[in-house]
């Protein structure tokens, strides 16, 4: 009776996973090795999509963007977050508020997000280039510009991804047992050696698990570049995410598509690989 | 005493500079969107001449952002009830039974939560094709609840483990199946639970946008999403204040609706990042 009951349970799930998830990804590896159009006959032509796709100079692009957007974007979003979850815990005025407005971009799509920074940095009636006007500087066309299109988008994901670091933070820092600082503090220790010395190595586990997840964010990234690419999203803001899009359902190159889509999977999951070995222990 | 006040005075006037200028970007879209085309051109924050203006609103409605809301929420209801609900029975599963292949069950779950979904992209749209179910919101639906089951079947396994579990002998003991335990004792005391998952779930879905980009074709089908993004694209780049308010129109209920429920997101968030 009892062996009948969890295959029962676990069936719709499995199901949906299985035609859904995982039959298409060993699809996508089959379609990796050929060669496909979309229409008419598959090729099969063994790893030659890998041998392309390492041989090109956009997937290198697309791949540089990707790590640039990761090591900016990621030690930012962790100060800054870490930073206002200890400001937001202090007795501040209507400080839920606060916290409220710094979560908005993760309460709102990031193709919304994409608009109001599209917003933000138009060179007639944005707002950064009226205060560099009104500062003596001239005014920049910052996402159109090659040098500094990915930076723009960088602060943009900022904005919308630091609500995301400080909430898990100041969960974190709620954890915190306040015994510790009262000792602490009876003992004599300063503010900053208290947040150096007890603050800071209790955060850890946050720390891993929120660098984990902002690393896996910002090779995902989509949306973003989708909006603030504009009608044509010009190639010197190419991420994987969007190389794949693009190869797939603009160009027509399934095999190609598929091969940029595995090897961006290798990175997530080469990324992910020490929250991966920490879920499976449990 | 006066020390301590000065550090809160300080302290107070750094949140809120931030926080404001945080939310100026925001600000920016909201005042865009109420004032008239003509004023806007000195920028949203020059004030000599400011007139109220619901007219780009109504534009956006007369653009098809009405119909674009309705099917944002005939999508997002099942794509939050359907996967729970499935995903629900399989955390049960996890959390009170032993099974075989349990263990391998769950390294493939925590692998599939980690893959990007566009690696998928290009097998669902042929096997959407043949189920007939491309460019429906029924296969949309599908694929949303699937993708959805790895991080609820997570979160609701943990929190049935924390649920005491001798209700539930009890009730064995009295002659209910499995089934009936999970229906009437299991689903009802794990209440607060899936609030927490239904709100997440519910915003994850109503802002999704490549499922919909690729799996959604005829214009009538649309979500707010895939709306905005295709009138930022369009002809009308230049008309600003319809932009702006189609963008207000496709977040008002997700910001609306966070506010309402803060409590159970932030919940749902933290237990999911930080545990996960």
């Amino acid at each position: 009776m009892r062996i009948k009951s969890y295959i029962f349970f676990l069936l719709p799930s499995f199901t949906l996973i299985s035609l859904f998830i995982l039959y298409p990804i060993i699809f996508t590896i089959f379609l990796s090795l050929h060669k496909w159009d979309g229409l008419s006959p598959m090729k099969y032509v063994g790893l030659e999509n890998y041998e392309y796709i390492f041989n090109w100079r956009t997937f290198w692009l697309s791949f540089k963007n990707n790590v640039v957007w990761m090591l900016i974007h990621m030690p930012i979003s962790l100060i800054l977050g870490l930073a206002l979850a200890v400001l937001l815990r202090q007795r501040i005025v209507a400080r839920n508020v606060a916290r409220t407005i710094i979560f908005i971009g993760m309460v709102i799509p990031d193709v919304v997000a994409g608009i109001i920074w599209m917003f933000v940095y138009d060179p007639r009636i944005g707002m950064v280039n009226a205060a560099l006007e009104f500062l003596g500087f001239k005014s920049h066309g910052w996402l159109t510009d090659p040098k500094t299109a990915i930076y723009a988008m960088i602060i943009a994901s900022i904005w919308v991804w630091t609500g995301f670091t400080m909430t898990t933070y100041i969960a974190a820092l709620e954890e915190i047992p306040r015994e510790l600082y009262e000792v602490a503090r009876i003992d004599g220790a300063s503010s900053w050696q208290i947040f150096r010395h007890i603050t800071l190595p209790l955060l850890k586990p946050a720390t891993v698990t929120t660098v984990v997840l902002t690393m896996i964010w910002d090779l995902k990234i989509f949306g973003l570049v989708y909006v603030l690419g504009g009608r044509a999203v010009p190639e010197f803001i190419y991420v994987l995410a969007y190389l794949v899009y693009k190869e797939a359902f603009i160009a027509f190159h399934m095999g190609r598509a598929s091969a940029i889509a595995i090897m961006l999977t290798l990175i997530v999951l080469l990324s992910s690989a020490y929250m991966i070995r920490r879920m499976v222990k449990t | 005493m006066k020390k301590i006040n000065a550090k809160l005075v300080v302290v107070n006037l750094l949140a809120w500079t931030i926080a404001i200028v945080w939310l100026m970007p925001f600000i920016g879209l909201f005042m865009t969107s109420v004032r008239p085309f003509r004023e806007l051109t000195h920028g949203w924050w020059n004030f000599e001449e400011a007139h109220f203006t619901l007219e780009n609103y109504i534009e956006a409605f007369e653009r098809g952002m009405g119909k674009y809301l309705l099917n944002s929420l005939i999508i997002t209801v099942p794509s939050t009830a359907i996967p729970i609900f499935v995903a629900a029975l399989a955390a049960y599963a996890f959390s009170r039974f032993s099974f075989p292949i349990k263990d391998l069950l769950f390294i493939t779950l925590v692998f599939i939560q980690i893959i990007p979904s566009i690696l998928v992209l290009i097998p669902l749209t042929i096997l959407l094709r043949e189920m007939r179910l491309l460019n429906t919101i029924i296969g949309l639906v599908l694929i949303h609840s699937s993708f959805a089951q790895p991080w609820i079947i997570f979160f609701l396994r943990n929190f049935f483990l924390t649920l005491p579990k001798e209700i539930e002998e009890a009730a064995k003991i009295d002659g209910c199946t499995d089934f009936q335990i999970f229906m009437k004792i299991v689903l009802p005391l794990s209440a607060p639970a899936l609030g927490s998952v239904a709100s997440l779930q519910f915003l994850l879905v109503w802002n999704e946008f490549l499922f919909a980009l690729i799996f959604l074709k005829s214009p009538e089908l649309w979500p707010v999403t895939i709306g905005v993004t295709v009138l930022s694209q369009s002809q009308y780049i230049a008309n600003w204040g319809l932009l702006s308010a189609a963008s207000i129109i496709a977040i008002s209920v997700p910001l609306i609706l966070f506010l309402l429920i803060q409590k159970y997101y932030i919940r749902g968030l933290v237990m999911g990042a930080v545990k996960g």
